[in-house]
């Protein structure tokens, strides 16, 4: 059993090693992850130890265990970090950095609403976990020696049940959506915040960029409706000359 | 007799030190290919590509049929492999088929309205498969948003377009409590914005993964041994991979206009819809309707999609039930013969 285990470990570390395409390795570490929670709901099952609840935990079903996680991409598109350490010695930025300092208490309060949101996800993330653990438990007793396959079965079904539950609750509506307006506010100051900076840097403001761009939409626009009048007069022209031939 | 955790612990790791064999094995070095009915592409605008597919050398029909996906997620799902292609479907029975490739937006398209892709990217793209296919009317086949946009193009154009299809098509987005309708209906869509104006492709992918959390996000990473036990089964796996994390941006705006039009205030089957100021009224659609729907569909559920025969003329309007799942309703093996049947009737 060692010497399988190892030749599991060893393959799989050289996998990721290799010089396969990234997506294979992605696939690949899904399975892995995957395979060790099961493995380690089992073994908590059948050993009948505590802590069985933290096997429905939301965030960490939907991957938000880690930061360095592949899946966050899309939350961190919100708050871009620049840790570039030639780029923090620079003495704009570090006045940048100092001016960061100084914030007005509006960040400050968009950090507490984001936290106070975080608190009250997490409470019904719990309830969440609770009421998995039982609808897993009733569906356990009803069945005799069931096997592992009917195990992973009453484990799915219960966190399907006990999610439809809550996620259709205000409070969970409620808190959602807190922490995606604070998330969005926080996001909206720190913008703001660059974009003063950028104005200082003599850098063209946001508001330039967007008359650019709506002038480069209306110029597309106006440019495509042309061109289809015009191939749309050639294709008549070509009709017409058809017919008189 | 129940297996005991070492056998299944034991049977897990053989099965995936075969996948990392079959993964590594000197025939994978790229990824299977998708979307590789061969094609000619006919007209390029912005990002949007609309392309023409070879025809197969089997007798041609005169009416081309375009096909117009969502914005959301790419086009290539209707020719993700040949045995599980609509479009290779469609050419075997010899109608000529166009695709409309919406690309990926990027912050110059974060005022792209929703006017601009119906009026605007879908009626041009029309009139080009009109004069390429040299017809005055052509058929338009919209999947999922791709219908809601063909059903208010056809309202709005009814002399363009011969027959409709709608397939997996949301009409009613009030009729059936889910989580994503109950997320949707009070959720302001400016939170969802990045800095550069539009919607991230990554968090519409979450937000679907959301509707079943357990099971699309561990469950059907559980078990493979359908895996390991058959290349083509693998391939196909890998092609849908690919798929489901291939996600474009949404530009802003429209992103915007059809969260509040359409998830918030239902506006297109309270007969309310405006597209640049005009009416969108589904009554207005006077050619034949045929709307395919799938019984198993928790995105667009068969409810949402059924209403559509409260606004089309009973003489104009049939609907085909599948039994799937939204993207299983076109894609499936089991389904696609039956979809394919019903296309063929209808369209003739």
């Amino acid at each position: 059993m060692t010497t399988e285990k190892n030749e599991y470990a060893t393959q799989f570390q050289d996998f990721i090693n290799s010089n396969v395409p990234d997506e294979y390795k992605e696939v690949i570490q899904h399975f892995q992850n995957q395979g060790l929670f099961y493995q380690q709901l089992l073994k908590k099952i059948n050993n009948d130890e505590p802590g069985l609840s933290d096997f429905w935990n939301l965030p960490q079903t939907l991957g938000f265990n880690t930061l360095s996680d592949g899946q966050l991409d899309w939350l961190q598109l919100y708050f871009p970090q620049d840790t570039d350490q030639e780029k923090l010695n620079s003495s704009s930025l570090q006045a940048f950095l100092k001016t960061l300092t100084d914030l007005p208490g509006q960040l400050q309060e968009n950090i507490r609403d984001i936290q106070s949101a975080l608190q009250k996800m997490n409470h019904l993330y719990a309830t969440l976990s609770k009421s998995a653990l039982e609808q897993f438990e009733a569906l356990k007793n009803k069945c005799i020696d069931p096997s592992d396959e009917q195990l992973c079965q009453f484990w799915l079904t219960a966190g399907e049940t006990a999610f439809s539950e809550i996620s259709q609750t205000p409070d969970y509506i409620e808190a959602h959506q807190q922490f995606m307006k604070s998330a969005h506010q926080l996001k909206a100051a720190q913008f703001n915040f660059f974009d003063t900076f950028a104005h200082l840097l003599g850098l063209p403001s946001q508001q330039t960029m967007n008359d650019l761009q709506k002038g480069l939409h209306t110029l597309r626009i106006e440019f495509a409706e042309y061109k289809e009048q015009t191939e749309a007069t050639i294709d008549e022209l070509q009709q017409t000359i058809c017919r008189l031939k | 007799m129940p297996t005991t955790t070492q056998e299944t612990n034991n049977s897990w790791q053989k099965d995936f030190i075969t996948l990392i064999k079959q993964l590594s094995h000197t025939d994978r070095q790229s990824l299977p290919a998708v979307g590789s009915s061969p094609k000619e592409l006919i007209y390029k605008e912005n990002k949007l590509q609309l392309f023409h597919y070879k025809s197969l050398g089997v007798k041609q029909k005169k009416t081309p049929i375009l096909l117009t996906y969502a914005l959301v997620n790419r086009p290539y799902i209707t020719d993700l492999e040949p045995k599980r292609s609509l479009v290779q479907r469609l050419l075997e029975h010899g109608y000529p088929v166009y695709l409309i490739d919406w690309g990926y937006p990027d912050s110059s398209d974060k005022l792209t309205r929703l006017n601009d892709y119906i009026n605007g990217y879908l009626h041009r793209c029309v009139q080009h498969v009109k004069r390429h296919a040299k017809r005055k009317k052509i058929d338009l086949l919209g999947i999922c948003q791709g219908g809601v946009f063909s059903l208010c193009y056809t309202a709005l154009h009814p002399g363009e377009i011969r027959k409709l299809i709608t397939l997996v098509t949301p009409v009613d987005f009030h009729a059936q409590n889910g989580p994503f309708s109950t997320w949707a209906a009070d959720l302001d869509h400016h939170n969802l914005l990045t800095t550069c104006g539009n919607i991230p492709g990554q968090l519409i992918n979450q937000l679907f993964k959301t509707l079943k959390p357990f099971q699309l996000n561990r469950e059907k990473y559980r078990q493979f041994d359908h895996l390991v036990n058959k290349k083509e089964n693998l391939d196909t796996f890998l092609r849908m991979e690919k798929w489901l994390n291939d996600a474009p941006d949404l530009a802003g705006y429209a992103a915007n206009e059809f969260w509040v039009n359409f998830y918030q205030q239902n506006y297109l089957h309270k007969g309310k819809l405006e597209i640049d100021g005009q009416p969108v009224k589904l009554s207005a659609i006077t050619c034949p309707v045929h709307n395919v729907y799938a019984t198993k569909d928790h995105i667009v559920p068969p409810k949402s999609t059924r209403a559509l025969s409260q606004h089309i003329k009973p003489s104009l309007y049939s609907e085909c039930a599948l039994n799937g799942g939204h993207i299983g309703a076109f894609i499936s093996l089991k389904t696609q013969q039956a979809l394919i049947k019903s296309l063929h009737h209808f369209i003739g």
